[in-house]
């Protein structure tokens, strides 16, 4: 008797607690066509590329300027502490210049530039492989003055479902031999910035 | 009435040292609600200042090349230098008056005097550190974890709270009492000399040197031309635009009596040289700022000498020599 209470309680208990954490957060989901996207494995592009990632990190926001940062080497940060049906990929000038430097905009994370105040909204470095030829890549992305902002703003699919990145066709278009480095805001920033949003489906 | 005239003396300069606004300056751009000043928080900012312990080899602390008597500038050194007798591209400007400035460095690329000090800590030819390495080494030490507990309340320090105490100092590094201040003031007065260079300034030089901060923070080639040996190209740093290549900020004249060397690039030497330079337009080398050119009209040598009598009179002794600034005995 005093067992069956308790596993009740105990299972209310467990419904709160799940409830609890789950509610207003949404997952992430990264993939590569129809595999799991994981940092240092090769994923064939284009066909013939092969192209593997060291490194993949980027800010997501939603409009109440709550911001998270997204990290590859770190499955934990692939749980968005919110679920707002619009997200925030980049950011914009006034959260990107706040000064705030504290949380997930500590510049210890690698994603400020000092120098020249702004945050990077994308970091990849990778490897390609093409015909008997390895390409490094290394791609600072960000750019929060007009023309070159790096900003957007996507709806998530469906309200309960974990938002899913599709990193296929982004893969395929990055300028890995007519630039393989960028360190700074500018038209091409631009272009990988946009084709790294249009992954979100 | 006897008591009352050191009080409002006192209202001017408070004695602590902590940030003021002096009467009828704008409104300061430092965003105070987001780090709210404290005598601790600036006292702990002033250790910070003066502690070797945020470079790398712990050989240099921001006063290495941020010296109190010459205005929080280096003395005697063209461009800053690091650990490792690393030599750095810019001349060390003087600190003053921060609470007003937009956006920071020569080239205007930092927006936020928190952030500003990332720079100078983790350049390689300065303090050459990281924010890992500098937080490491404060953690460790009880005496600084005790004094950012006091602050901010936490038993870790962050980045935001060594970023932020570092601003509670230099933000109060407030310069406005030299003599053209009590002038203002009606407190005092100018000699003939210096009345003949202040009118001679606000003819040719308060557009960009406005006052009372004495600079329009604005970006402008002054005509002394690239520096044949440092590929520095200034505001287009920034921007990428090509019409910013070799545009530099207009710097204060407050203290620059004490501030030398001069120009971005601590070329010049001798403040009598800037006049020089600036009353001379067969000397100067493209580009040259609008600003510049529309002048064009060439100075006496007596004006010259007149100029220089007021520039003068910006020399704030009592910013220069207050020892709530300086090196604190720990």
């Amino acid at each position: 008797m005093i067992a069956k209470n308790t596993l009740t309680l105990m299972s209310l208990w467990l419904y709160f607690i799940l409830f609890g954490i789950t509610y207003g957060q949404r997952n992430i989901i990264i993939k590569v066509g129809s595999e799991p996207f994981n940092l240092n494995s090769n994923y064939l592009i284009n066909g013939v590329d092969s192209i593997r990632i060291d490194l993949f990190k980027f800010y997501i926001g939603n409009q109440r300027g709550d911001y998270q940062l997204v990290d590859a080497s770190d499955v934990d940060t692939y749980q968005l502490p919110f679920d707002d049906k619009f997200l925030i990929i980049g950011m914009d000038s006034v959260t990107n210049t706040s000064g705030k430097l504290d949380g997930v905009f500590d510049p210890l994370l690698g994603m400020y530039w000092a120098w020249n105040t702004g945050y990077i909204q994308l970091k990849i470095k990778g490897n390609c492989y093409s015909q008997g030829f390895n390409s490094s890549f290394d791609y600072h992305i960000g750019g929060y003055q007009v023309p070159y902002l790096t900003y957007k703003v996507v709806k998530v699919q469906s309200n309960n479902a974990p938002l899913t990145i599709d990193l296929k066709h982004f893969f395929s278009v990055l300028p890995i031999y007519s630039t393989p480095k960028i360190m700074l805001p500018g038209p091409i920033a631009q272009e990988i910035f946009y084709n790294f949003t249009s992954s979100f489906k | 009435m006897l008591i009352g005239i050191p009080l409002i003396s006192l209202m001017f300069v408070p004695i602590d040292g902590l940030f003021y606004r002096p009467e009828k300056w704008p409104k300061p751009i430092y965003n105070f609600r987001d780090n709210p000043l404290t005598f601790e928080g600036y006292t702990l900012g002033r250790t910070l200042f003066y502690d070797p312990i945020l470079s790398k080899d712990s050989t240099i602390s921001c006063s290495s090349c941020h010296l109190q008597f010459t205005a929080f500038a280096h003395v005697d050194h063209p461009t800053s230098h690091g650990i490792n007798s690393r030599a750095g591209k810019r001349n060390a400007p003087g600190l003053m008056n921060l609470a007003w400035y937009p956006n920071f460095h020569w080239d205007g690329g930092v927006l936020s005097l928190n952030g500003q000090a990332i720079n100078p800590l983790t350049h390689p030819d300065e303090m050459g550190e990281t924010l890992e390495g500098v937080l490491v080494k404060l953690n460790r030490n009880e005496a600084y974890k005790s004094e950012f507990k006091k602050v901010f309340g936490t038993e870790r320090i962050t980045t935001s709270h060594l970023l932020k105490a570092l601003a509670q100092f230099t933000v109060s590094l407030v310069s406005a009492n030299s003599k053209y201040d009590s002038v203002m003031r009606k407190e005092s007065s100018f000699n003939e000399q210096e009345q003949r260079g202040y009118s001679l300034f606000l003819k040719h030089c308060n557009q960009c040197h406005t006052a009372p901060l004495f600079t329009n923070f604005e970006f402008k080639a002054n005509g002394i031309g690239p520096n044949a040996l440092i590929n520095d190209s200034g505001r287009r740093v920034i921007t990428g635009k090509a019409s910013d290549a070799y545009l530099f900020r207009i710097p204060t004249l407050r203290n620059i009596e004490y501030s030398f060397p001069y120009m971005h690039d601590g070329r010049i030497t001798k403040l009598k040289d800037v006049i020089h330079h600036y009353a001379n337009s067969s000397n100067w080398v493209y580009p040259i700022s609008k600003e510049l050119k529309l002048k064009n009209n060439s100075l006496s040598p007596e004006d010259q000498k007149d100029l220089i009598k007021f520039l003068k009179t910006l020399t704030d002794k009592e910013f220069l020599f207050n020892p709530s600034f300086g090196y604190r005995l720990k």
